[in-house]
């Protein structure tokens, strides 16, 4: 037996090439000229338009707030960080094992899918009173909206990657005389982790709109409370300041989510 | 097939015996006979294809002898016993037709797969070690390589090799070469028969071309459709090792003829 040796040596490389460092570049460069036109056309707007400022401040305002109110930004997102941070953790960690449940046992998925399915429809912003209402407005109801709203998308998208084998692949295992905690760890989570992941990136941001949104309704502090201060206060500058800190914090998440794909998901699926 | 007595004469030699068996499928159209009274022997270290026209049973069949499949009447044994008990027994080897590699696992892991499950099985049978089949397969030097970094023909390498690991007795596969160009499939062809040579386990290859067919077995099976069911078997008495060049010769040509006729007339 002569191996083909020939054969061997083509074929694509071990890892596609690293992309150069000025492609990068290039990209670094569209993303920033976006950014620079939107505020540009956003300064345009509102000097055309006359905007009033405590309607719509301009860019330059904003930025000052960004500066001047940095304190009271930070000291703000911290609450808000944890609420989301943990109410993902806990929505999407619960979803990830109600999916488990779910798939090894057809009778419970049959009860109480339909249920979840009603839950989910019901918007967060309706669920949100009553639950102050019973937790008070503590961290509690704060944690079950975020993680209310990464729940559903995660145990969705987990379900449907769980049961994403092809006959052939069970097949496999069945003649390999596989038992269905092998099928399941050897095979199930590894289908299901791209669709974990594309899950993950929508609750993560979505739990920063469930914090917020529970702020609205019973804190004083975090950046949903700050929201509420500032409109109230007429203080807009203070009001995108805070819009900002609140898409960077979702930002943080989204790319915390994705880098940790990057480390976990190394195949290409099919 | 034969009397009872010849049967049983040459019971200790026969690795595969599928008698009159049928298999059906409920649909939603009704019930499809995949395969009917189909009866088929094989013997120990015997090289078997298979070629018949597309749906007329040849993976049914091959699934029934893996114990993925379970006949209505009749009966399907492996070294005598039931197929459960051969798959359970890690006595089949089984080769895709899209070769079913799990695209997160290197090559090597590919192989490795069939020693980490089967739980207690597994253990305390005589394996292969990955790296070798790997090697043996024409594929050193390519052991991290994940399946996405592979070739058609490479991946099937792998998953020949992944079925040989826990060096079953008998391997089916399913058209393991049909996506692959002529070339490649005449070389892996070639590499296929030293396998066999080398480690002597009784091979069900399934095949839609006459002459993979040909040049493969001992004997060829011709099945027919509607219902699928065995038309002829052909014996190719021709010596091993069989060299490319064979296909030109006139006792290939006449047998492969012979095939031919059996396929338009099944
Ligand atoms: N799981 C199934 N459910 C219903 N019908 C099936 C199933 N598997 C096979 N069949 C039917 O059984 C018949 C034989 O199928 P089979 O896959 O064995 O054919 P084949 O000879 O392997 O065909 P091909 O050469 O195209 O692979 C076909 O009519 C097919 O539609
Ligand atoms: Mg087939």
């Amino acid at each position: 037996m002569k191996p083909v040796t020939t054969l061997s040596e083509t074929g694509p490389p071990r890892r596609p090439p690293r992309k150069p460092w000025h492609n990068y570049l290039r990209t670094a460069f569209w993303v920033i000229l976006g950014f620079v036109i939107t505020i540009a056309a956003w300064q345009a707007i509102i000097t055309i338009r006359d905007v009033p400022n405590y309607v719509v401040p301009p860019p330059g305002d904003v930025w000052e707030s960004l500066n001047n109110d940095f304190d009271t930004l930070w000291r703000n997102t911290k609450p808000t960080a944890i609420e989301s941070i943990g109410g993902f953790l806990i929505g999407s960690g619960g979803a990830i094992v109600l999916a488990i449940v779910f798939v090894h046992s057809r009778i419970l998925r049959r009860m109480f899918l339909p249920v979840v399915i009603v839950i989910r429809t019901i918007p967060v912003v309706a669920i949100a009173p009553v639950l102050v209402l019973m937790l008070g407005n503590g961290l509690a109801p704060k944690l079950v909206i975020a993680a209310l709203i990464s729940f559903f998308p995660t145990l969705v998208n987990m379900v449907e990657g769980l049961e994403s084998v092809n006959s052939q692949s069970l097949e496999l295992f069945r003649v390999l005389s596989a038992n269905r905690w092998e099928v399941f760890w050897k095979l199930r989570i590894y289908k299901s982790l791209p669709f974990l992941f594309a899950s993950l990136k929508i609750a993560s941001t979505a739990s920063v709109i469930g914090a917020v949104v529970a702020e609205w309704i019973g804190s004083d502090k975090g950046l949903g409370a700050l929201i509420i201060l500032s409109t109230f206060n007429f203080r807009t500058s203070l009001l995108y300041a805070t819009m900002v800190f609140a898409s960077i914090l979702a930002l943080v998440l989204f790319a915390s989510v994705a880098l940790l794909e990057r480390l976990v998901v190394r195949w290409q699926p099919e | 097939m034969g009397s009872g007595e010849l049967r049983d004469n040459q019971d200790t030699d026969t690795a595969i015996e599928v008698a009159h068996a049928t298999v059906r499928f409920a649909t939603d159209q009704g019930d499809i006979t995949a395969l009917k009274d189909v009866s088929v022997e094989i013997g120990v270290g015997q090289f078997v294809t298979i070629i018949g026209p597309s749906g007329c049973g040849k993976s049914t069949l091959l699934r029934l002898i893996a114990d993925l499949l379970e006949p209505v009447s009749g009966s399907v044994s492996v070294f005598g016993a039931p197929p459960s008990q051969a798959r359970r027994a890690r006595q089949l080897g089984f080769v895709f037709q899209d070769a079913a590699l799990l695209p997160w696992r290197t090559a090597i892991k590919n192989v490795e797969l069939p020693l980490e499950v089967g739980g207690r099985t597994s253990r305390d049978r005589p394996t292969r070690d990955p790296a070798e089949l790997l090697d043996l397969v024409g594929l050193a030097g390519r052991h991290q390589a994940y399946p996405q970094e592979l070739s058609g023909g490479m991946r099937q390498r792998v998953s020949i090799a992944r079925a040989l690991v826990t060096q079953p007795q008998v391997l089916l596969m399913d058209e393991p070469f049909g996506a692959l160009d002529a070339i490649t499939r005449n070389r892996l062809n070639v590499e296929l028969l030293n396998i066999w040579a080398e480690i002597g386990t009784t091979i069900v290859f399934v095949t839609h071309s006459i002459d993979e067919a040909v040049f493969l077995g001992q004997r060829v099976i011709v099945m027919s459709t509607n219902p699928g069911s065995v038309h002829t078997e052909i014996d190719v008495p021709i010596e091993y090792p069989r060299a490319p060049d064979l296909r030109e010769e006139p006792g290939f040509v006449a047998i492969a003829a012979q095939v031919r006729k059996g396929l338009e007339t099944a």
